[in-house]
């Protein structure tokens, strides 16, 4: 039995590493914490589900969903967060947009799609199931698996090989700085949006595929978690929303097992009190998060 | 910029005095029902049910003639004290002589006091939990209870397979499925079948893997799901990928097409306790399912059955009571005769609850047939 | 008169509404006030209307007594939160404060003094609207002389930079805490009208939607001064109500409101009151 619940722990810890990757990459260029995430999560899988209902094929519909999400995010930034950036408000303001942002994508999505929970054609999601040894999977699953994975080692090459990623860099550690040395800041923030977005659009594409169930609300399910694993993994550390994400999904599946599953989230929620009183730069952080 | 935010803040204004202190739809019968359903929000697919089959059942019982009656659909957002605004809104108004709902327990223990203080009569027509009618001596309803449904399921299954185990999953954070599990338990402990592994859930959780896999270990003859339609559907699909092979014992929750839509050929074998069939083959049900589904292009389910009967239920009391008025409409329905509805000939009893024993289904080529 | 009567008597349950939701977003504005993001005032509402109805149902106990029992016991528990998490700033405080309201909504699933998902049923009605009134109008008048008052320069000061404030020889941290402490007591006193107006209680009604309420209410109201928050609860309650016909589409209007506020109008709606009166 442990070893099935390794493994349930680490598919849904993928999905809640790649869908905080958004979260932290966000806060980690322009300092502040973007609520409106989970909708973006939810309105890329919506986008798909229509897609795939028109008869587009299932990979395209993916790429449809994940470049809704990223425009979805340039939006979310120009409507919400320009504004402010231009009158240089302080950290609440451009939460309390983004929780406003949240709401209208989620009550557009409600608008149009109902309180109803959606779903793939079967076809389309029933994927064959593996059993090894103790423990089984599908195939749908390993995919997801290893598809955040891979999505995340394309975020950090980018990050690290590339002109943008460097530039990105350079915004997040000092930005007036890096607008010296000739960087537009306010395209460096747009592809930031973009990317951190898709990103997020792509990890609520696989939870819906996961999970075969689309809903207005999917974005409840992750919006907490999503900020215990930046909190576990340290905020703005790519490699720490992975550790973070797996570590959540795994003490999630193990609280089931060895504790009670009544209070599965409420331990969820303890690390992430501990963590930031212990050490609130997280397991992989490194900026001083304290105030002096 | 000014100007305009303060012509915004005087139409809202307006429009709270406009909208919010008159029932938005005038009276336009004999007798107007008030209905509080959550349309919209988290609970929106089961008032959606309830506002389609209230509608068909007025026009159904208009065209009887026997009485005229409109209802005053309202929707309660899935917000307690939008629910308690409509009740008292109604309660004061002056202009209904019932009220049907609201959609969830939780809102009715908010919202019963109010029409009990009014004298306002209250028929539920989805809630469940336990207590509600005794919140006043008007307060009825016409759903069938967990404990009235579950444990005939549960002794169906027992009695027709070996069973020696059971294991139960159910939601801990909902009152409804919180109900399913006091019932199920006290039905299993009854017949000494041993409860092998016990686990909780969330409101919409969509992974349950870690339960079912806890649960697989204990190898139960028997899996009773205490659980909302979507919830069972992600349990019965999870528990088939997991190969778990024992069988599922569900209660009002799990009748609802999504128990199949949502798992596809998983749910095949599932055992549903409920207070109405889809395929119930009296003419009244079968007219009403056809009715439904050419007027809203899809099945109709348990909620919109039950609020069909509320208007079939209203129709007789109303037509039976001494004048149009709250106090008399109460009184009707304390000794209303058996009347025929979709859900089968339906009374009250002596506490105001709905009467009988439900229906036990089983899930075969995805639809409910009889089990 | 009579007119006035029925009004009431047809919309007292919305008018006790706002009376609390005033409250709890006058709650959220004193620790904002002092800079700090604190997002876990559900936690304290639930803290004392569980405490003070389980007070008054099992023990017997009269109204007030425990109500005020109650109070005291959010502000204990916002002591004790506070003491660790306010060494973090902005958000990280925002998110230790979730984890703190989501903990509580939980242990009231699970214990069983709490009636679990079920909730506690048949509390009686002794939140009457002159006693949420009186006490709104008591917190708005005593919260007022505190932003008159040396403390309130304080807060003021630690809001606008901690450091500076620290080098003006204000003690950032005591000062905090005091906020903190306050504003969990407001938040819990609030949870208790709230409980012995509306008959019944149960987990759902402290989820973190309830504390995002609060903080629109605060901000779209502005927190600038004290009266923003009570004119933005004002607004925000009976906007549902007036927008009942859009249904589903409902929150993109909130929404949009909350968008057009933070973005045109930094200083809330009630910066267009206080303007008018100056000119």
């Amino acid at each position: 039995m442990l070893a099935q619940q390794l493994v349930n722990g680490l598919f849904i810890g993928s999905v809640y590493a790649l869908f905080a990757l958004g979260y932290t990459l966000i806060f980690g260029v322009l300092d502040i914490l973007n609520l409106a995430h989970a909708s973006i999560f939810m309105l890329g899988a919506f986008t798909t589900l229509v897609l795939v209902l028109k008869g587009v094929p299932l990979l395209l519909a993916i790429l449809g969903g994940a470049l809704a999400g990223g425009l979805l995010g340039v939006l979310l930034d120009r409507v919400a967060f320009w504004p402010l950036r231009r009158r240089q408000a302080g950290p609440l303001a451009p939460l309390i947009s983004s929780i406003a942002v949240g709401m209208i994508y989620v009550g557009t999505a409600n608008g149009i799609f109902g309180p109803d929970v959606r779903h793939f054609p079967f076809d389309v999601v029933r994927t064959p199931t593996y059993t090894i040894g103790p423990v089984t999977f599908t195939l749908a699953q390993l995919t997801i698996f290893i598809a955040s994975l891979a999505l995340m080692a394309g975020l950090q090459l980018l990050l690290r090989r590339t002109r943008l990623g460097a530039a990105i860099r350079a915004v997040a550690e000092n930005p007036r700085a890096a607008q010296l040395v000739g960087i537009d800041l306010e395209s460096v923030y747009a592809q930031t949006f973009f990317i951190a977005s898709a990103l997020g659009a792509v990890a609520g594409i696989l939870f819906a595929l996961t999970f075969n169930a689309v809903s207005s609300v999917m974005g409840s399910a992750v919006e907490l978690k999503g900020l215990a694993v930046i909190v576990l993994g340290g905020m703005g550390s790519i490699p720490g929303s992975l550790l973070g994400g797996l570590l959540i999904g795994l003490s999630e599946d193990l609280s089931v097992a060895y504790l009670s599953s009544g209070y599965r989230d409420a331990i969820v929620f303890a690390i992430l009190f501990l963590m930031l009183i212990i050490r609130p730069t997280g397991l992989l952080g490194k900026r001083g998060l304290r105030t002096a | 910029m000014r100007s305009s935010i303060r012509a915004l803040f005087a139409f809202f204004v307006a429009a709270f005095f406009a909208f919010g202190s008159l029932p938005a739809i005038a009276a336009s019968g004999d007798a107007t029902v008030g209905a509080v359903f959550d349309i919209s929000g988290a609970a929106g697919s089961y008032g959606d049910g309830q506002k389609n089959g209230l509608q068909l059942g007025e026009d159904y019982v208009n065209k009887n003639g026997r009485v005229h009656l409109s209802f005053d659909i309202e929707d309660a957002a899935t917000q307690k004290a939008q629910a308690v605004n409509l009740f008292q809104t109604f309660t004061t108004g002056g202009k209904v002589v019932a009220i049907v709902g609201p959609t969830l327990s939780s809102e009715a223990f908010a919202t019963d006091p109010i029409a009990v203080s009014a004298g306002m009569p209250v028929l539920g027509i989805s809630n469940t939990a336990n207590g509600v009618t005794a919140l006043g001596p008007c307060v009825f309803r016409n759903s069938l209870t967990e404990a009235a449904v579950v444990p005939h399921a549960l002794k169906a299954v027992i009695d027709r397979y070996h069973v020696n185990t059971a294991a139960i999953i159910y939601g801990n954070d909902d009152a409804f499925t919180k109900t399913d599990y006091d019932v199920a338990k006290a039905a299993l402990d009854a017949d000494h079948i041993k409860i092998v592994s016990t686990q909780t859930f969330s409101k919409g959780d969509v992974d349950f893997q870690a339960q079912l896999t806890s649960i697989k270990a204990a190898n139960p003859d028997l899996l009773f799901v205490g659980a909302l339609a979507v919830e069972a559907g992600h349990i019965v699909a999870d528990a088939h990928t997991l190969g778990i092979k024992s069988h599922v014992v569900g209660g009002n929750g799990l009748n609802s097409p999504q128990v199949y839509s949502l798992s596809g050929g998983a749910a095949d074998g599932v055992v549903v306790g409920a207070a109405w069939a889809i395929g119930a083959q009296n003419p009244g049900n079968i007219d009403f399912v056809e009715k439904y589904r050419v007027r809203f292009l899809k099945d109709p389910d348990q909620f919109a059955a039950q609020a069909f009967a509320a208007a079939q239920i209203m129709e007789n009391v109303l037509t039976a009571a001494k004048s149009l008025t709250p106090k008399d409409v109460c009184d009707s329905m304390k000794s209303m005769k058996p009347v025929n509805t979709v859900l089968g000939a339906f009374s009250f009893t002596s506490n105001r609850d709905a009467s009988g024993d439900g229906v036990v289904l089983v899930v075969k080529n995805g639809r409910f047939i009889g089990f | 008169m009579h007119a006035l009567t029925a009004f009431y008597s047809a919309h007292s349950a919305l008018i006790n509404q706002i009376g609390v939701n005033a409250l709890l977003a006058l709650s959220i504005w004193v620790t904002l006030a002092c800079g700090q993001l604190s997002l876990g005032n559900m936690g304290f509402m639930a803290i004392t209307a569980y405490a003070s109805v389980l007070l008054v149902l099992r023990a017997h106990w009269p109204f007030f007594p425990a109500v005020l029992a109650g109070t005291g016991l959010a502000a204990i528990a916002g002591l004790l939160l506070g003491w660790p998490v306010l060494r973090l700033r902005g958000v990280f405080l925002a998110i230790a404060t979730i984890g703190f309201g989501e903990i509580v909504r939980i242990f009231a699933v699970n214990l069983s003094v709490t009636g679990g998902a079920e909730g506690i049923a048949g509390i009686p009605q002794l939140a009457s609207t002159p006693i949420i009134y009186s006490s709104l109008a008591l917190a708005v008048f005593l919260l007022w002389r505190l932003t008159r008052s040396r403390a309130g320069r304080a807060f003021a000061a630690i809001a606008q930079d901690e450091v500076a404030a620290a080098g003006l020889g204000i003690d950032p941290a005591a000062y905090k805490l005091a906020a903190f402490a306050i504003g969990a007591a407001i938040a819990g006193y609030a949870g208790a009208l709230s409980a012995f107006s509306s008959f019944f209680i149960s987990p759902t009604d402290y989820s973190f939607g309830r504390v995002v309420d609060m903080l629109a209410s605060a901000v779209v109201g502005g927190i600038g001064s004290v009266g923003g928050p009570v004119l933005g609860s004002i607004l925000l309650t009976l906007l549902p109500e007036t927008l009942r016909f859009l249904q589903n589409y409902r929150d993109v209007i909130n929404g949009l409101i909350l968008l057009f506020v933070i973005v045109f109008l930094p200083q809330g709606l009630w910066s267009l009151v206080d303007r008018r009166r100056a000119s």
